[in-house]
């Protein structure tokens, strides 16, 4: 791993959600992306560990989010950070994503 | 560089087998001719001792009679009977013997012949000569008689004692043979397994260690030379890895070639990179009296990013303002740029709100399923009245400051390009002595040591003053003094100072390659 590359873990829940930690960002976000897709139509992704989320990382929820929606299923995004929260209410997309405190 | 395996060629694992198999064979041979070689000598060794209790119940025998011979004698000198003592107890010492001989087995074939001669004549002269004088001693057979007779008993014992003797002889020189014999079917065995282990080192050697190490050498070599020939072999298994490194080199020297036209492609896209660079940079024209500015754009190191501005006066009392971060890297992002700049430039011009501009540069986005998202921070500013339109797509909050205090102006719509969305326009009035800074998440997503970012906050310490110039240098400084690797994204930040009444300023802008 190079000094650019953020780590990020991805694990499954109790409950079948995504559980992920770390840093989502150009080197990390395609693994996410994977995983998201593995997940089935209605995807839950506690985001309590993450600790930075890029542009990179952003568009691949929101493209996540949009082929969730297209497909008749949902991705929520729960417990996000306050750095997360403060990233989501810059790119103006709190309203346009499922987020759950 | 085909395969060479002939179809006669032998496997490794067969050659193996048959060496073990033979070696085994040896083993079996070898132990199986050393058993039987022992056991020769054991028995001959047992037969030897039997024959030797022969010759010695034969001279036992040959004592007895003479005893008896001797006992007969004197009774028939001396007519006491106790005389007969002797005769009587070799005649019973004699009969066991006789029983004991013929229980012992010894090879001679006419060992037995002499033994019942010589039991039939020793009981022919008991019943001649013996018996009658013990009868009558008187009447005993004359000496002559008995003298031929007893010498016919001596004879024959004599024949019976050189049967046996000959006998043990020749069993002597057998054990003799036969010792030799194991002993050089011993050491026969060890030296067959020493020729036999050094055949298999050899023939080990031949058909694997040397292969092998030929291998390796070839292998080592593809480091400097990946058109190095390797070495082929007979033995299937050995061909099979020649084969699978010969794929990986096949792979290896694709890799390159493939690496080779990659580079060449991308020495040939470097002029066009440098061009799009050029398109993405712009120069801060002329700005009104009593407005500075100052920028600052940092390309990304080893990768064309999609951060761009514009800034120009859309007539004389207003200058627009848009500041563009396209997601994503390479060609395609710039480009992306490029056009959403032009696309905002129009929209402006048309007299557009910034919040419809960014409708429409959204509807066109849209059609481009290809388009990478991106955002952007739109601003008409009114250069007499200070008053700011300004919409913000997803872009990090513009920072509004009199020296005293910042003011953000926030989002007023999502990112363009991934929702079906509007922008709404708000207003801030640019006092005099007052400061507007624009930048991109390059700025506060600089990665620094234990993967810290620069921050909002370091960013706002950088605003200390009015001065644009000042500014922008200051932050350019904390970036560069903060990070700790390369620069994956685009530094861009754009300030704008509003002179307080009765200042004089001037323009300035830096663009950083």
């Amino acid at each position: 791993m190079s000094a650019l590359e953020g780590p990020l873990t991805i694990a499954i829940g109790d409950d079948g959600e995504l559980v992920i930690a770390g840093e989502i960002d150009a080197h990390t976000a395609p693994g996410l992306a994977e995983a998201i897709t593995r997940s089935g139509p209605d995807v839950t992704i506690d985001m309590s560990g993450i600790e930075f989320v890029d542009s990179s990382g952003l568009r691949v929820l929101i493209d996540a989010h949009q082929v969730a929606e297209s497909d008749g299923g949902s991705l929520t995004l729960s417990n996000p950070s306050p750095t997360v929260t403060r990233l989501l209410e810059i790119s103006g997309v709190v309203e346009y994503l499922n987020i759950r405190e | 560089m085909g395969a060479t395996t002939t179809p006669s060629s032998v496997s490794l694992r067969a050659r193996l087998g048959i060496v073990a198999l033979v070696f085994l064979s040896l083993v079996l041979v070898a132990a199986g001719l050393s058993a039987l070689s022992v056991r020769s000598w054991n028995r001959t060794l047992e037969t030897r001792a039997e024959v030797q209790m022969a010759t010695d119940d034969v001279a036992e025998l040959q004592l007895s009679f003479s005893d008896q011979e001797t006992a007969i004698r004197g009774y028939q000198l001396s007519q006491d009977v106790a005389a007969l003592d002797p005769y009587r107890n070799s005649a019973v010492v004699t009969a066991r013997l006789f029983t004991r001989l013929r229980s012992r087995d010894v090879p001679a074939p006419d060992f037995q012949e002499r033994v019942d001669a010589a039991e039939a004549i020793g009981a022919h002269w008991r019943s001649v000569i013996a018996e009658p004088t013990i009868a009558d001693p008187d009447q005993a057979p004359g000496d002559e008689l008995a003298r031929a007779m007893f010498d016919d008993v001596r004879t024959e014992f004599e024949r019976l004692s050189e049967t046996v003797d000959g006998q043990l002889v020749r069993l002597v020189d057998r054990t003799d043979q036969v010792r030799r014999l194991t002993f050089g079917v011993l050491f026969a065995s060890a030296m067959a397994a020493i020729v036999a282990a050094g055949l298999i080192t050899v023939l080990f050697g031949r058909w694997i260690t040397r292969p092998l190490a030929r291998l390796a050498t070839a292998a080592h070599q593809l480091r400097t030379d990946d058109a190095m020939q390797l070495p082929d072999f007979d033995a299937p298994e050995l061909q099979s890895v020649t084969e699978a490194i010969r794929e990986l080199q096949r792979s290896l020297v694709s890799s390159r070639d493939d690496a080779v036209t990659a580079l060449a492609g991308l020495e040939q896209s470097a002029a066009l990179a440098v061009q799009v660079r050029s398109q993405l940079t712009n120069d801060i024209g002329p700005m009104p009296d009593g407005w500075s500015a100052d920028s600052l754009l940092i390309p990304a190191e080893g990768v064309v990013a999609g951060d761009c501005f514009d800034v120009g006066l859309l007539d004389a009392g207003r200058i627009y303002v848009v500041m563009i971060d396209v997601t994503g890297h390479g060609a395609g992002a710039a480009l992306d740029a490029i056009t959403a700049k032009s696309q905002l430039r129009s929209a402006l011009r048309s007299r557009l709100q910034p919040g419809s501009a960014l409708d429409w540069l959204s509807r066109e986005t849209r059609r481009d399923e290809h388009a990478n998202l991106l955002t952007a921070f739109v601003a008409i500013i009114d250069v007499v009245s200070g008053r700011c339109d300004y919409a913000n797509a997803g872009h990090p909050p513009a920072l509004l400051t009199d020296g005293t205090e910042i003011v953000e102006l926030g989002s007023t719509g999502p990112l363009v390009g991934a929702f079906r969305a509007t922008w709404r326009t708000d207003s801030v009035e640019i006092d005099p002595g007052s400061m507007l800074v624009m930048y991109t998440d390059g700025v506060t997503d600089a990665l620094g040591p234990d993967r810290e970012r620069f921050g909002e906050t370091r960013l706002r310490g950088c605003i200390s003053d009015l001065d644009p110039t000042a500014t922008v240098g200051r932050i350019h400084q904390s970036i560069e003094a903060f990070r700790s690797a390369d620069r994956t994204d685009d530094v861009t930040v754009l300030a704008f100072s509003r002179a307080r009444r009765g200042s004089t300023l001037e323009h300035r802008d830096t663009v950083t390659q």
